[in-house]
């Protein structure tokens, strides 16, 4: 009887433990939240503000997959352009298109790993930050736990990329 | 007399369905317009354009300030919006400052001075500059492409935002005048390849851009982007200081996340 009674006991501790820590970790995501990431995406196409989206090369068959009928029937579509200007342009297209792949993949690299300045400061830890010269150049690390970071700015936004320890470290 | 009054009956149903029929073809004529009432639309459209972009290319300097609001498309499907203010002073041909506070208050300024682009956080006191001599396209254009910092509405800042903004230009029409904020405006509508757009532009001696709308077509749920001209200032103050970025006490330089060496992130994964 007296070792059911301290079952339950632990029972209703461990309950209280998870429920404080659930509350701890919700209030943590809620403030991240207030400041704006809460999770969602906030940058896409329509971010631009553009009315040339920059992946006119790869948008263009979808296009015509989705609205080819429509195209065909306006038909006017650089109808009296030259061959030359449009090579250029397939030419151009082909470019900016590696540069895109490129950013691509080091943006997919990295969109795990940078945190905003709200995650950065929700992180449970005081980072601490130490300056390292490099080739003449300080460069400011903060390092939180194991995990070392270096600010850079991601569009208009300060964010923390997460880095290799700095030499020495 | 059963016979007549049949006759009449039917004399009656068949008139009725005349005059039906005829009704019904002057809406549809009306509901669609002709070849050459669309012919005159898309000219209307075009001229209103080319008269609005060609009086902006003969401003050598001018500062705009406006709304802008945007859809991203979650990975739930849902479209969420997010926005900002931004206050835009142009001096031709290479002098440009944005000073934009987005609306979870995160602010920010990008200088350029003709010889350097810088960005500058002051919540954050912090700035990255990078050299990029030539001019504003060239300028906005590695902003865009290399930098990913989106300048919304900068294809109608451009010099040559008639070309920028026909470049690939499907469908153009007049669709109304129509009364924005207060301004008088013709309200035009285009398709490109990419996207349907639409532009209100002031009626009168200033033909100003008053309001944009983009429908990215293409995209995942056809998300939207807007901007709305609060006010416009054609004889702005443009001070070289405008244009060139001076580091607060204490600010310091950290490099744009593309810039930071890929070998160290590499070495991460292994």
């Amino acid at each position: 009887m007296p070792r059911l009674k301290t079952s339950g006991i632990c029972a209703l501790v461990a309950g209280v433990v998870f429920v404080a820590v659930y509350l701890a970790a919700s209030a943590d995501v809620l403030a991240a939240r207030k400041k704006g990431d809460g999770g969602y995406s906030r940058s896409g196409q329509a971010s631009s503000g553009s009315v040339h989206t920059g992946n006119r090369g790869n948008q263009r068959d979808a296009g015509r997959n989705r609205g080819g009928n429509q195209r065909d029937a306006r038909g006017n579509r650089g109808g009296n352009r030259s061959d030359a200007r449009k090579a250029d342009k397939r030419s151009d297209a082909r470019r900016a298109d590696k540069r895109r792949d490129a950013r691509d993949d080091r943006r997919k690299r990295r969109v795990v790993r940078n945190l905003t300045r709200a995650a950065f400061r929700a992180l449970s830890c005081t980072p601490r930050s130490v300056i390292v010269v490099t080739n003449g150049i300080p460069i400011t690390y903060y390092s939180c736990g194991s995990g070392w970071y270096q600010r850079g700015y991601e569009g208009t936004a300060v964010v923390y990329v997460v880095v290799v320890a700095p030499p020495g470290y | 007399m059963n016979c007549v009054v049949h006759r009449r009956m039917y004399a009656l149903a068949l008139a009725l369905m005349f005059v039906g029929a005829t009704i019904w073809a002057q809406e549809s004529k009306a509901q669609t317009p002709t070849l050459g009432e669309r012919a005159a639309s898309t000219l209307e459209a075009l001229a209103i354009l080319e008269r609005s972009t060609e009086f902006m290319s003969q401003v050598g300097a001018f500062h705009v300030v406006f709304d802008i609001g945007f859809n991203v498309v979650q990975r739930t499907g849902q479209k969420i919006e997010f926005g900002s203010t931004r206050s835009v002073t142009i001096s031709r041909p290479d002098r440009a400052r944005i000073d934009f506070v987005r609306r979870d208050g995160v602010r920010g300024s990008v200088f350029y001075d003709g010889k350097d682009i810088s960005i500058y956080s002051p919540d954050d006191n912090a700035y990255a500059q990078i050299a990029r001599p030539g001019g504003l396209h060239q300028a906005f254009r590695f902003l865009i492409d290399e930098l990913n910092i989106p300048i919304p509405m900068s294809d109608f800042f451009a010099a040559n935002s008639f070309a920028v903004l026909t470049d690939q230009i499907e469908s153009a029409s007049y669709v109304g005048e129509s009364v924005v904020a207060d301004v008088t405006s013709d309200h035009l509508a285009f398709s490109n390849d990419e996207v349907d757009f639409q532009l209100w532009i002031a009626q009168g001696e200033r033909p100003l851009l008053q309001r944009v709308v983009i429908t990215y077509r293409l995209a995942l749920g056809e998300p939207q982007f807007w901007g709305q001209v609060r006010t416009w200032d054609l004889a702005p103050e443009t001070p070289q200081s405008l244009f060139t970025f001076t580091p607060p006490d204490g600010a310091e330089q950290i490099p744009f996340a593309s810039q930071i060496s890929l070998d160290v992130q590499e070495g991460e994964d292994q």
